[in-house]
């Protein structure tokens, strides 16, 4: 299963991600506001961080659903929304621990990320690298090598 | 529509508290494009003849384009027109950052702001819904904590935010307006925001930007980003934003120094971008809406009594106006100036060209310290930059002269002063050699808001692509520049990509991208003549001023002082080539040359004809 995953440190907050998202939710144009995709700014100009679906193992955005209107899509392992049966309560919104369900006033479906069926736009588009459509076994890779490349310098310092 | 535009302005009258939403005329949207073409049109028939910029009869435009806020890159600006009180002429300054995007979304084109308040307020514009709310307890604070503020009031965390700090209160008359931490500089924005009571304009839009063809927006969007990947610009910028530069323009004997007596400065290297980052000082990429370049960048300052604090910037200019001008070598203390400047709301380059003048008055003996309040104001003095911040925003003691900016400065010190101050029509110049430039020093003369380097570029003959030190042809060098940057201002795109985009003229490709967004047919002759009308619609209002000729002159210095030493050695633009360069510039712009007013004939073939009454009698 892919995800994407997020470099937050390289993130310049341009949010070029979230408005070429945004132009799949909307008719004709863009809409900072209709993105499955969010940059959030801390303070002034600390940071600018990425927030958007984890495509959850166990999403809890489904279980609050009261009409049982997610589902899993069979090749890419995303969490869905079937847009029949949505009532646009915004349940799954209030339920998600990230907050990565977004509702906006002209839509009923909440915007939801959904990997633009295996090659999301945010990550073609991103210039700074900091989103990548990866295997979820690399996880965690990152830190890993970290603390590999760090015993193994204490090693050859030794 | 889809067509580009958000369809509707949004009138605020602040003494009648009348809120009045009207759609965008279709007129308006094929002769001056968005930006500061809406900017010149509605400040010139909403301002009257005359007006005290800081009274209720000036007005502020705040405009988008039909590029703003879409994937183009770099669509982030707002391009804010009013009656400068530093210049007191029209000034046109943009803001990069999220705003723009943020009012357009909100479903405005251009919001006009008329009379003035009687007590401190702020603007609300959320989608449809406009309010005048309180802010009694937001006047006095700074701009970053208003934001805070503000945001905490309204319950909401993402909200584009444009506010004055406490030198826009003050009337300080080179105040600007602070977005996030980006700046709409020059001319006393801020001041004029102030005297209205106006604290700051707080949006939160959610409609979408209408386009006619997304996908070919998109398809757009992929070519220029690989074009941009070619251009040396995309090396340089991600790294060290605008700040690569002090050091490679000293040896080129162009880096403005000791309030422009030189334009060599030995230390260059010490204020640079490149230089700071091996200090650790450079802390990240800051980019605006859609920046492919992510040019902005977050400093730290590294010693001294603010170690450890971080502003957004400082750019460039501000390393030529706090560093250089000021013989100061010290980028801690810039970087720490810098975030001041931000926090108070002041425009760097003005105060930076008016600490820089005082300092020459008193290294000459015209200033002493009994009008300093006792400050040894000599050149690299870095902590009587600092001391002097919050003196001139609290206007106390020797302050307050400052806070008048160098003009006015000058002429209070007496004829002496006036030799050596380096401002056009009272809006210092920026950071760009005028006398090893003749292009740059008669697109100085010719800016309709005086010191100003984003009307003609500095960039075309920097390059060498120009011979900089001829007279011929800069005429028209300098129209053709006004021309691309106009439309830049007016799509609106900031000038950074568009130069490394679409180069530093207008033409075809830029005709393209118009196209592609508005959905309509132009030619290059129609973009060009939108660009000479949105030019000559701000010279009406200058005119209107009073302005001739006479005013589009440079500074004493840069007329009649070669420059001393470096690589430019013995350049300076007396007054017969500046004559020379004026004659041939009014010619091709169709402007008298006695008066330099357009021409009747000028003003007909723009559509101006309107305008014919109130330049000529018969």
């Amino acid at each position: 299963m892919n995800r994407i995953l997020i470099d937050y440190e390289k993130c310049t907050g341009c949010r070029i991600c979230q408005m070429v998202c945004s132009q799949r939710f909307v008719d004709g144009g863009f809409n900072s506001r209709a993105a499955a995709i969010r940059v959030m700014v801390k303070g002034i100009f600390e940071a600018d961080v990425p927030v958007t679906c984890l495509q959850c193992k166990k999403p809890l955005c489904s279980e609050a659903c009261p009409t049982g209107a997610f589902y899993r899509d069979a090749v890419t392992n995303a969490v869905m929304i079937n847009e029949e049966k949505c009532i646009g309560c915004g349940k799954c919104a209030e339920a998600c621990p990230f907050g990565t369900l977004f509702l906006h006033p002209s839509r009923i479906v909440p915007i939801k990320c959904d990997l633009c069926s295996g090659n999301p736009l945010c990550v073609q588009h991103c210039p700074n690298e900091v989103l990548s459509l990866k295997s979820e076994t690399v996880v965690g890779e990152k830190k890993r090598k970290q603390l590999s490349e760090k015993i193994a310098t204490r090693r050859v310092n030794k | 529509m889809k067509d580009g535009y958000a369809g509707r302005i949004l009138e605020v009258n602040l003494t009648t508290g009348a809120i009045t939403i009207t759609d965008t005329p279709q007129g308006l949207k094929e002769n001056f494009l968005g930006g500061c073409g809406f900017g010149a049109k509605l400040l010139y028939e909403k301002v009257p003849a005359k007006a005290d910029p800081l009274g209720p009869e000036n007005a502020v435009i705040m405009a988008t384009g039909p590029i703003t806020g879409t994937l183009i890159p770099s669509s982030a600006m707002l391009s804010t027109t009013t009656k400068s009180p530093l210049t007191n002429i029209v000034i046109r300054s943009l803001i990069g950052g999220f705003f723009a995007t943020e009012l357009k979304q909100a479903g405005y084109d251009a919001l006009i702001i008329t009379g003035a308040a009687n007590k401190p307020i702020y603007l609300f514009i959320d989608d449809d819904e406009v309010q005048i709310k309180d802010a009694s307890n937001l006047w006095g604070k700074n701009t970053f904590e208003t934001q805070e503020k503000i945001k905490n009031e309204l319950g909401y965390e993402d909200l584009q935010i444009a506010t004055i700090g406490q030198a826009g209160e003050n009337l300080i008359r080179y105040a600007c307006l602070i977005g996030g931490a980006r700046a709409s500089g020059r001319g006393g924005l801020g001041a004029v925001f102030g005297s209205k009571m106006l604290k700051a304009v707080v949006v939160h839009g959610t409609k979408t930007i209408q386009l006619p063809n997304t996908n070919l927006v998109l398809e757009h969007t992929i070519k220029l980003s690989q074009k941009l990947k070619q251009n040396p610009a995309s090396k340089s910028f991600p790294k060290y934003g605008s700040t690569a530069s002090p050091a490679s323009y000293s040896s080129m004997g162009i880096f403005g120094s000791f309030n422009w007596q030189r334009e060599v400065f030995e230390d260059a290297e010490l204020i640079s971008g490149e230089h700071n980052t091996k200090r650790g000082l450079n802390i990240r990429s800051k980019a605006c809406h859609g920046c492919l370049l992510s040019s902005g960048h977050v400093w730290m300052c590294g010693s001294g009594i603010f170690k450890g604090q971080l502003a957004e910037g400082p750019e460039y200019e501000t390393l030529y106006s706090i560093g250089s001008m000021c013989g100061n070598n010290n980028f801690d203390s810039i970087v720490a100036a810098e975030k001041m400047c931000d926090e108070y709301g002041i425009d760097t380059i003005t105060f930076g060209a008016t600490v820089a003048l005082a300092m020459e008055c008193f290294e000459k003996g015209i200033l002493t310290t009994r009008e300093t309040d006792g400050i040894e104001l000599n050149f690299g003095n870095h902590q009587a930059i600092l001391d002097l911040i919050p003196k001139i925003v609290s206007r106390s003691g020797f302050g307050d002269w400052l806070a008048e900016g160098s003009r006015r400065l000058a002429t209070r010190l007496g004829s002496e002063a006036e030799k050596f101050v380096s401002d056009i029509k009272g809006l210092e110049m920026a950071g760009h050699s005028a006398r090893a430039h003749k292009g740059q020093a008669l697109g100085y003369a010719t800016s309709n808001r005086g010191g100003s380097h984003q009307d003609t570029r500095v960039t075309p003959e920097r390059s060498g692509k120009f011979d900089r030190a001829a007279v011929e042809g800069k005429g028209k060098l300098a129209k053709e520049s006004q021309d691309m940057t106009t439309i830049g201002d007016a799509l609106t795109v900031c000038r950074r990509s568009t130069e490394a985009l679409y180069g530093c003229f207008l033409n075809n490709d830029v005709v393209e991208l118009v196209n592609i967004v508005t959905g309509q047919n132009y030619s290059l002759e129609d973009i060009t003549k939108v660009a000479e009308r949105i030019y000559t619609m701000e010279k009406l209002f200058n005119v209107r001023e009073g302005l001739t000729r006479k005013e589009d002159t440079l500074p004493p210095r840069i007329m009649n002082e070669p420059i001393p030493d470096g690589a430019s050695k013995g350049m300076y633009v007396p007054q017969d080539d500046l004559n020379r360069m004026l004659d041939e510039y009014y010619q091709i712009r169709g402007w008298d040359k006695e008066s330099s007013y357009p021409s009747k004939e000028s003003l007909r073939e723009l559509g101006l004809e309107c305008y014919l009454n109130d330049l000529y009698e018969d």
